[in-house]
């Protein structure tokens, strides 16, 4: 344990400097949108018809449901998944109507930007690339300038070595994802906090459940802390087969932003893409009914901890046998 | 006196792919001792260090340091010893002190302050440790590295051409400083260098190696003995060092002569044997085997084989 901490702490001494640049960036970038949003607000133009309580022109559940039928009912029979897909968001707003639970299409607090933000894009793709900038390179650089002789000529195991970089890619990625989404909720302080106990429906397999907001939160932070691990055994599995600081960081972004491009020509005849941890980081969207296959969370489930166990073996089984010729 | 052995290398053996790199080398270096490694470019020194320091895996035989074994109980093994593995291998942009902290908290033990400082104080690097590693000479490093090593009083030193790239001063103090953390600690040294010269000021026994086998080992003190040098013509000094032989000599060929260990009453009949079978012997004298004569003499002799 003395050891893994020390390794820890030396990681850190090796790469707070990157940590506080992207911390910067990040606060830099949050300010920004930030100060837009304000001066968007304050002086952005209102047409002289327009209505003075926006909240009367958004689309109600009751709105959201009938469309939602239309489409049903226009959509072939034959397109079995789409007709699913539909039926299961048909079934999503019908819940909240039966069970009398506040839904709101659009809402403008600070609680709903948190929830919202743990979904989507942001954890499927843009932190990925941050993660990549934490930690692509952190075991490759260190054999391609041979400094990790200084640590394989120390007490500390080969693994441990490995464990300790990856608890720190981990654990810095994830307290960088929680600061991320304090930011994004700072960025509505203008508007209301919101309420943590209000209810917010969710789907655990084939069924709905109501759980209040800070259930729904915990249990999104935990979902991302599954993908940001796996993201983490990707990256370090990759740093420490391409020993090289710029092929582990291409490598890493090509399986990472452009593996769709390069998977595209082969996913009609194979669907690789139902088995790449890629399409499964998006753990929350099962939650909320939004994620736009057709898996289930478990199934998303096992490919994230599969990919988990693969990285780790291939390491495992490469890294106590091998001759390191540094 | 039977001292322990720190490092106990017995019968290794290491392929890499068709090629034998290491054949069943055995070695040992005793507490206290600073012991030469020699051997031509490519005879497998470098291979043999980093088996000593778990870097490499051997295929056969064992490596035991302090009675731990390498492999089955690294990090106790480790614990007792300090290596510098061909360049120091050091961080350039943190500062001199940062990086011996780095090998501090990895380290498995509790290591004080005063410790540090005093490692600090023995390489002579007090004034520049708040500076980045990169702005270093190499000497400098050099001596970083060795405070690195030395951090967790290892029972043993493992410097692997430690000389390489430095200047006349700068290997001058690189032994004064190996003379002196042996004097001062106790500490074993057990050093591979290319410099016979430095070898022989330096240690107090070497081992040769050559295509990955131990070909000889000798105190330094029996090195130095006198022997009777015997010149000969040049077309005849193979003849003549084969017949040596066979009296039950053990001859060393340096330059155009050769040197024997033998009484000074032996050397009219050995002359009048050499000359009863063609050989003529133009001089002899009183001489000194060098560390350059042992080694030549191991390397080539073993060729001639």
């Amino acid at each position: 344990m003395h050891l893994l901490v020390g390794s820890l702490h030396n990681e850190w001494m090796k790469r707070k400097k990157r940590i506080y640049f992207i911390v910067f960036s990040m606060i830099i970038l949050f300010l920004g949108i930030f100060v837009i949003s304000i001066l968007n607000e304050r002086y952005s133009f209102i047409p002289s018809n327009a209505t003075p309580n926006e909240a009367a022109d958004r689309p109600t559940v009751e709105d959201k449901l009938i469309e939602l039928q239309l489409i049903y009912d226009a959509t072939p029979v034959e397109q079995i998944q789409e007709k699913k897909r539909l039926k299961n968001q048909i079934e999503w707003y019908s819940y909240h109507l039966s069970h009398d639970i506040k839904f709101e299409v659009i809402s403008d607090t600070a609680l709903d930007t948190l929830k919202n933000s743990m979904t989507g894009i942001y954890i499927s793709f843009l932190f990925p690339i941050v993660m990549i900038v934490i930690g692509a390179d952190i075991l490759s650089s260190e054999m391609s300038s041979r400094t990790i002789k200084t640590m394989l000529l120390r007490p500390v195991g080969r693994l441990m070595i490995f464990h300790a970089k990856l608890l720190f890619v981990a654990g810095v990625s994830f307290l960088l994802l929680v600061c991320s989404y304090l930011l994004f909720c700072l960025l509505k302080l203008n508007n209301e906090w919101g309420d943590w106990t209000a209810e917010i429906v969710v789907r655990f397999g084939a069924t709905l459940h109501t759980v209040p907001v800070w259930f729904f939160v915990f249990i999104g932070l935990g979902s991302n802390l599954i993908s940001v691990l796996t993201l983490s055994f990707v990256l370090l599995c990759i740093s420490y087969f391409f020993r090289n600081v710029s092929l582990s960081v291409v490598v890493s972004m090509m399986l990472v932003v452009f593996i769709k491009i390069l998977l595209n020509p082969f996913l009609v005849a194979v669907p690789a893409d139902r088995y790449y941890f890629m399409y499964h980081l998006d753990l929350v969207s099962h939650l909320l009914d939004e994620f736009p296959g057709n898996q289930h969370l478990l199934a998303s489930l096992i490919v994230l901890l599969s990919t988990i166990v693969v990285c780790y073996s291939l390491v495992y089984f490469r890294i106590n046998r091998e001759d390191l010729p540094y | 006196m039977q001292r322990n052995k720190v490092i106990e290398v017995n019968h290794v053996s290491k392929r890499l792919g068709n090629r034998t790199i290491i054949d069943n080398l055995s070695l040992h270096v005793n507490e206290g001792e600073i012991v030469g490694f020699l051997g031509p470019n490519g005879s497998g020194k470098t291979t043999s260090i980093r088996m000593m320091t778990g870097m490499i895996k051997p295929d056969q035989g064992s490596i035991k340091i302090m009675g731990y074994d390498i492999q089955a109980e690294f990090s106790l093994a480790m614990k007792h010893i300090g290596a510098i593995v061909e360049q120091p291998a050091l961080y350039g942009y943190l500062s001199g002190w940062e990086n011996l902290m780095q090998a501090v908290r990895i380290s498995g033990m509790q290591i004080n302050k005063e410790r540090i400082e005093w490692c600090v104080r023995m390489v002579q690097l007090q004034e520049r440790m708040q500076e980045k590693v990169q702005r270093y000479s190499l000497g400098m490093k050099q001596r970083l590295a060795i405070a690195q090593a030395l951090l967790t009083q290892p029972k043993m030193i493992i410097l692997d051409e430690p000389t390489n790239g430095l200047d006349p001063s700068g290997i001058i103090e690189m032994r004064t400083l190996i003379h002196k953390l042996r004097d001062e600690t106790g500490v074993s040294v057990f050093i591979s260098s290319h410099l016979l010269s430095e070898i022989e000021q330096l240690c107090d026994r070497v081992i040769v190696i050559d295509q990955g086998k131990t070909l000889a080992a000798k105190e330094m003190s029996s090195l130095g003995h006198a022997a009777i040098a015997l010149t000969v013509q040049d077309d005849q000094l193979q003849s003549a060092y084969h017949l040596l032989q066979l009296e039950g000599l053990h001859p060393v060929l340096q330059n155009a002569r050769i040197l024997i260990q033998e009484e000074a009453k032996r050397i009219p009949s050995l002359v009048n044997h050499l000359y009863q079978r063609g050989i003529h012997v133009y001089w002899i004298e009183k001489t000194k085997q060098s560390l350059e004569d042992f080694f030549l003499d191991t390397t080539q002799g073993k060729e001639r084989k």
